[in-house]
């Protein structure tokens, strides 16, 4: 389906119901993996994703267009995963350029979590990234998110997620040869 | 979006998606739904108690109109019955009535 025709089924009081069961169709998996990848417990997942898609259906009579639905949508997950992690930490505003030093506890106390060698090593190369990096290198590589996109969701500069990408990248390349050594 | 998530280890309870799709249409739509339904009810009532309030009004008045006159005063039964209220029968009327110390007269 077209985005514009579901923007229109999701404008239309009578349509809005049925408009919004296509656009939880559509997005709802994507979202909660990109959630997912963020705040790594399924169970706080599962919630901050319930709380996304509220303000959606709040908010999506306000949505001017001036970006994709889908990046809209995205942005409005990135936010609510932000506010989850600065009140986990019981802080006011996250730090997107620490490192996250709770990573590897809150994945090992996940029940829904299972990785092999290559995925530990993964995780071990993804703790050690600042939360900018790990969103960035997130976004890009598993969500398949384009930088233009990354950029309206994050708020983050189009050059400045390229270079943070290519750096991460890289760096991700060596650990992983090295460790195959 | 490509399937690598799976090679990070991540997984879900069975038939999660299919759940929480669910949960998300139930909480939104639901709500929705019940707040059409809430200001339906709100908007009755509203309706109800404006209808009343002008009914009690009306009827309260029409019962102060009845209660305004004594049908038993003899001029009233005589404008009732249409007959003519001479002076004399208003001298008998306050004589009979100063008689039975029925009139009270402000000091």
């Amino acid at each position: 389906m077209k985005e514009g025709t579901l923007l229109k089924l999701l404008k239309n009081s009578d349509t809005k119901n049925e408009g919004f069961r296509l656009l939880v169709d559509l997005y709802h998996e994507k979202t909660y993996w990109m959630i997912r990848k963020m705040i790594l417990s399924h169970d706080s997942t599962n919630d901050v994703l319930q709380e996304t898609y509220v303000r959606i259906f709040k908010g999506i009579d306000n949505f001017k267009e001036k970006s994709k639905l889908s990046t809209w949508i995205y942005r409005i997950a990135y936010n609510e995963s932000i506010r989850f992690l600065a009140s986990e930490s019981k802080i006011k505003k996250v730090e997107l350029d620490s490192n996250d030093d709770n990573y590897s506890r809150k994945l090992y106390a996940d029940g829904y979590f299972d990785a092999e060698n290559l995925s530990l090593k993964f995780h071990q190369i993804l703790s050690e990234l600042t939360l900018r990096q790990r969103n960035v290198f997130n976004m890009k590589y598993f969500d398949e998110l384009k930088f233009n996109e990354i950029s309206k969701i994050t708020g983050i500069n189009i050059n400045t997620i390229k270079s943070t990408y290519y750096l991460v990248e890289k760096k991700i390349k060596k650990e992983i040869n090295e460790s195959a050594l | 979006m490509n399937q690598h998530y799976k090679k990070l280890g991540f997984k879900t309870p069975k038939k999660y998606f299919q759940k929480s799709k669910d949960q998300i249409l139930a909480t939104n739509i639901n709500y929705r739904t019940k707040k059409i339904e809430y200001q339906s009810t709100f908007q009755l009532l509203i309706a109800a108690v404006f209808i009343t309030s002008i009914l009690y009004l009306n009827f309260s008045s029409l019962n102060t109109e009845s209660k305004s006159f004594n049908s038993k005063s003899p001029i009233i039964s005589s404008i009732l019955l249409n007959e003519e209220i001479s002076e004399e029968y208003i001298i008998d009327y306050l004589t009979d009535k100063i008689a039975e110390n029925d009139i009270h007269i402000p000091k």
